[in-house]
């Protein structure tokens, strides 16, 4: 497991109970609970792919697998991730950046006091919940 | 086998150690496995309170052991215990009784912290003894310091490998200015440069020039046409015979020196390179992104290796408004490249993207702007040897290193700078001496088969 993912795994599966730590591409995947009538479903599986360089470097984007469509059956906005390693999953376009495009990941060494994977993690359903906006 | 520590923590850990002389004093240092050798994490020094007064011997209260060892154990880290003899001059060694309970200790250490090494070391003021417990027996444990050459304490000082009166001879000009130790320290040097470049070219065509006789040379570009009028040692005919920078910097280092060490185990992003990296004196970055940075930087802060890394920059329509560069020494207990703020963690992020995720962003329009950066050999040969003074004053002590400074070639100014260890950088401090549990192969893309 990458180092500071491991520094972060208990507090991560103490929030996301569903955690899981996957290798090739190394991931972590959680499943989350969607709001009802937002998506054709209450839930959903995740994946995040954890970037060589964290926590220095954020997590980008998330992936879902086929089938998870907004209600009225549109799409959500992504792009097939068979080139990041996962076939069969779709990456869904998520970045920390304000309005100039600079990251908003502020990470520290202690990850508490910082941003980490549950944060992302917890980005990512506030996401999930605003519609994807 | 060898223990790498920074010379400041050593001299940190003779400071403690011996504010009891003349009675002995022990510390604990938290160690962990670096290929094959061990690397200094952290180091605590026991108190007088902690010593069991009713002892004849030296010896720590049953009580601080246990608490130490649960917490390397908690951290997972190996143990090497510390005690002192002071006044024993050079001739230190592990008295009787310590041959008599070291083996007992070790057993048990090893016992309790699964198995890792262990090892005891006995110093006086001036010199030392260790030796070290694993899997395969005991052998002898010897301390490598790193850092500015004069924070070494002297028992710790590794005498200079070779003097090679031939040598001597070729290089009587550098002996004149930096003595035979000088001359034969940098010679006994393994130097790593990352990148043979613009920068890269006139380190490697240098170091030959100084001496240095072993290289890892991480590269895996070709020679291209417009690399004719900034690469050291290249001639019009490389690009067309589509040579590699590493067989041009072979080259180099051959036609002054004849048959030396040269390794060229390709891109830094595989697993041979990174391996080799961890193994020499010094890493020398040559590169233009900061991806390759944020992997030296980490590297050489698990492994305490020291990292001189060199940047230049040229900005705006020509004619230009600013160029310049800069020298960043990153030295084993000292400020990292992210300590001085020269890392762009968004820029690494991308630079160590894979490419299917590079894609993805290119499609999406998320990635920046990258123009071809404009280059001119005077200013990557001024800043190249600026970083070869400091390597000279790492090496050979001839003066302190001075690790962070800014070149404005506009100016024509060398502004050093003053950088303080951040002690929340999120890549030095996590990294620091954590060896092979730092995992730096992470970085390693997948190698075809």
């Amino acid at each position: 497991m990458h180092p500071r993912v491991a520094e972060e795994w208990s507090e991560v599966v103490s929030v996301y109970r569903t955690a899981r730590h996957e290798d090739d591409p190394e991931r972590i995947e959680v499943d989350l609970d969607l709001e009802s009538g937002t998506y054709n479903g209450t839930t959903t599986p995740i994946a995040v792919l954890i970037p060589a360089g964290y926590r220095a470097t954020s997590p980008d984007g998330f992936l879902i697998p086929p089938g998870l469509t907004f209600a009225d059956g549109s799409g959500l906005p992504v792009s097939d991730a068979t080139g990041v390693g996962m076939p069969g999953w779709f990456l869904v376009s998520f970045h920390l950046i304000d309005e100039r495009g600079t990251s908003t990941w502020r990470p520290t060494v202690d990850f508490r006091r910082g941003d980490n994977f549950v944060s992302y993690l917890g980005s990512i359903e506030s996401f999930l919940a605003r519609r994807c906006n | 086998m060898e223990l790498r520590a920074a010379a400041v923590d050593l001299a940190g850990l003779q400071r403690g150690l011996f504010a009891r002389a003349p009675a002995e004093g022990a510390a604990f240092l938290a160690v962990e496995p670096a290929a094959s050798a061990l690397v200094l994490r952290s180091f605590r020094v026991f108190t007088d309170k902690e010593y069991d007064a009713a002892s004849v011997e030296l010896s720590v209260t049953e009580g601080s052991q246990v608490a130490q060892l649960a917490a390397l154990k908690r951290a997972g880290h190996a143990l090497v215990e510390v005690h002192t003899h002071p006044g024993a001059g050079r001739g230190v060694r592990f008295s009787l009784f310590d041959k008599e309970q070291l083996p007992r200790f070790a057993r048990y250490v090893r016992l309790k912290l699964k198995g890792a090494p262990f090892g005891a070391l006995v110093m006086s003021e001036e010199a030392y003894s260790g030796r070290v417990w694993t899997d395969t027996g005991v052998e002898p444990l010897t301390i490598h310091p790193v850092g500015q050459r004069m924070a070494i304490p002297d028992w710790a000082n590794l005498p200079s490998h070779c003097s090679d009166p031939r040598a001597n001879h070729r290089f009587d000009r550098q002996v004149r200015a930096l003595g035979v130790d000088g001359q034969a320290r940098i010679q006994a040097l393994q130097v790593g440069v990352v990148g043979l470049g613009g920068t890269g070219s006139v380190v490697v065509q240098e170091l030959a020039h100084l001496g240095v006789r072993h290289y890892v040379l991480v590269e895996d570009d070709l020679v291209e046409a417009s690399n004719v009028s900034r690469l050291a040692g290249v001639t019009r005919w490389d690009p067309l015979l589509r040579r590699r920078k590493t067989t041009v910097a072979r080259r180099t280092i051959r036609r002054l020196l004849g048959r030396v060490e040269v390794h060229t185990p390709g891109s830094l992003r595989t697993r041979t390179a990174l391996a080799a990296l961890r193994d020499v004196d010094v890493i020398i970055g040559c590169v233009d992104n900061d991806g390759a940075r944020l992997v030296m930087s980490e590297l050489a802060s698990a492994d305490l290796v020291p990292y001189l890394d060199i940047g230049v920059g040229i900005e705006g329509e020509a004619p230009s408004e600013s160029m310049g560069g800069r020298v960043s020494f990153y030295l084993p207990g000292g400020p990292c490249l992210a300590c001085a703020d020269d890392l762009d963690f968004d820029e690494a992020a991308e630079d160590l993207e894979s490419e299917g995720l590079r894609n993805i962003r290119v499609e999406r329009g998320y990635t920046r702007e990258r123009h071809v950066e404009p280059s001119l050999m005077p200013l990557n040969g001024a800043v190249a040897s600026l970083a070869m003074m400091e390597l000279l004053a790492f090496a050979t002590g001839v003066r302190p290193v001075i690790p962070f400074s800014r070149y404005d070639a506009m100016q024509g100014r060398l502004i050093p700078q003053s950088v303080e260890l951040n002690q929340e950088c999120v890549v030095c401090r996590p990294a620091n001496g954590m060896g092979d549990r730092h995992r730096v192969e992470r970085y390693a893309l997948a190698e075809a088969k």
